[in-house]
């Protein structure tokens, strides 16, 4: 009876089917898969209007035949969004590097830096129709801003993650003070840069539309406003799905960047 | 004439509001071509002494005079490992090897050949082209040990260089020390928390005391070369073994008060 017992608890049992497809990519995908028909079930059967609640069939026809005009759409949104991204990245960097080389720069200005990082930044978006008018400078302008601090701050820790022990390794070969920000405190700094980016991307995406809500007369956001006037919920939906492909896939790309470059991370 | 001279050195520390007294009066004549190691408790300052002879910190009194010259600062004729490798995870092993290269500004060119032969001394020839990620501790050691001797240092400082190895790397990196140090012939000075490490690969060992951090003994090594590990099963290996051990027992806690009773407790 001993041994039975015995070898029972000692013999892991083999997983059971159930186990193995839960942990298979499959499930995860049925999950979703199963979430669409129930979204698509309840508005075929419920008797909810379609005018209110699109069935997810409805979007993909209704995406199948506007993409034209769609596109057209998400075009200025798109280079809007990226180039606010930019001058974030750029701006940032350089800013994060001026910050944490200067130390009375720094303690100077960092109170100053955490209180407007901590603003709810699409607040201002209406301020900024005034200040900068009603085109893609000001649409742009309020993507930089709202970008423009994870930029600085992850770099800036970044900066100054470098590990004591290397620094005290490159001063004892007589590294001068450029190397050391160039050989070392730079590439410590990338992976942290990357990091930065993919926040910046996502709030560059939700800044663009916010700007697009307040003044445009094209773009995703233009789109969904106009929607909202014709009670078309099936374009507006339509407009969501374009835009969060357009919000994926720029932050897969940094992703994807990022695993390239920064190589030496396992 | 010695090669490394320390004249009466101390160093004080100022920590906040409390004052540190880390070494006080130590004075040490090491000559070219030697192997000396520094023992005692942990905090006695050994650490200290090693990074004020490779001019990472500068003493409080006294002076250190290399080959005539005094220290101030980083000098190309010294070499440095420390407890940690301090590898560059963005760099492979080679491009690690001849970072110091890079930092001295000479042509790269000059050296790769010397890093191979380097690599090739401590069995990491295959291994030039890895990533510090993909490599044991042991093997990252040996890249430092290679990065200190790439620009042909003549000494070699070593600050308990093994102490972040397993016991069996351990050994395997004293004896592959002793077969680097009568291959190339450097003055080496050597830190270690390990008495028969010390006592296996020393000429001369410099006890050091605790509170504060005094030379209290200098023992000579007079066993043959090369040394085996035969031989540490001697009695003359253990005798001196022992002595070391009484003299460190003797520097534990010192009061400061006191001068050194050098025999009292034998």
């Amino acid at each position: 009876m001993t041994e039975t017992t015995l070898s029972a608890i000692a013999l892991p049992s083999r997983p059971s089917l159930w186990q193995s497809f839960v942990n298979s990519p499959a499930w995860p995908l049925t999950v979703t898969i199963f979430c669409f028909a129930a979204w698509e079930a309840y508005v075929t059967w419920s008797g909810v209007l379609r005018v209110i609640l699109p069935a997810p069939s409805d979007i993909v026809r209704y995406i199948g035949a506007n993409w034209a005009l769609l596109l057209e759409h998400a075009w200025p949104t798109l280079y809007q969004s990226l180039i606010g991204f930019g001058l974030a990245c750029v701006g940032g960097i350089l800013i994060s590097i001026v910050i944490t080389e200067f130390t009375a720069i720094r303690r100077g200005f960092y109170p100053l830096v955490v209180v407007i990082a901590l603003i709810p930044k699409i607040s201002v978006a209406p301020l900024f129709t005034i200040w900068f008018g009603t085109g893609d400078v000001a649409r742009v302008a309020l993507v930089f801003f709202i970008a423009f601090f994870p930029m600085v701050i992850s770099p800036a820790s970044g900066l100054m993650s470098v590990n004591r022990g290397l620094l005290m390794m490159a001063k004892s070969f007589g590294a001068t003070k450029a190397q050391i920000f160039w050989k070392l405190r730079v590439p410590s700094a990338i992976p942290y840069i990357f990091d930065g980016m993919k926040v910046a991307i996502s709030l560059a995406v939700i800044g663009i539309i916010v700007a697009e809500f307040v003044t445009s007369d094209k773009g995703l956001g233009y789109l969904i406003i106009f929607a909202t006037g014709l009670l078309d919920t099936r374009m507006m939906m339509a407009a969501v799905v374009v835009l969060s492909a357009i919000g994926l896939g720029l932050y897969f790309l940094i992703e994807w960047a990022g695993n390239k470059i920064v190589y030496w991370q396992p | 004439m010695s090669q490394i001279s320390l004249r009466n050195v101390s160093k004080e520390f100022l920590a906040g509001k409390r004052h540190t007294v880390a070494v006080v009066g130590f004075s040490l004549e090491i000559e070219k071509g030697s192997f000396v190691s520094i023992v005692g408790p942990s905090g006695c300052g050994k650490s200290t002494v090693l990074s004020m002879v490779g001019g990472l910190a500068a003493p409080t009194h006294g002076e250190i005079v290399i080959d005539g010259k005094p220290v101030t600062g980083a000098n190309e004729k010294i070499g440095t490992v420390f407890q940690d490798a301090h590898l560059l995870p963005w760099r492979n092993v080679l491009n690690n090897v001849l970072f110091p290269v890079e930092l001295r500004r000479k042509h790269r060119r000059d050296f790769v050949e010397h890093a191979h032969e380097l690599l090739n001394l401590t069995g990491l020839s295959r291994f030039a082209d890895h990533y510090p990620n993909e490599l044991s501790g042991g093997m990252r050691q040996r890249v430092a040990i290679c990065r200190a001797l790439i620009l042909s240092p003549e000494i070699l400082l070593m600050d308990e260089p093994f102490s972040a190895l397993d016991a069996m790397t351990r050994e395997e990196m004293m004896y592959e020390l002793q077969r680097i140090w009568a291959s190339f012939g450097k003055t080496v000075l050597f830190v270690t928390h390990s008495v028969r490490e010390a006592v296996f690969l020393s000429d001369r060992i410099e006890v050091m005391s605790l509170n504060p951090g005094r030379l209290i003994q200098d023992l000579t090594v007079d066993l043959e070369r090369p040394r085996t590990a035969y031989m540490e099963t001697q009695v003359g290996f253990n005798r001196i073994v022992d002595e070391v051990r009484a003299a460190i027992g003797r520097g534990h806690n010192h009061p400061i008060e006191s001068s050194v009773p050098e025999m009292a407790v034998a």
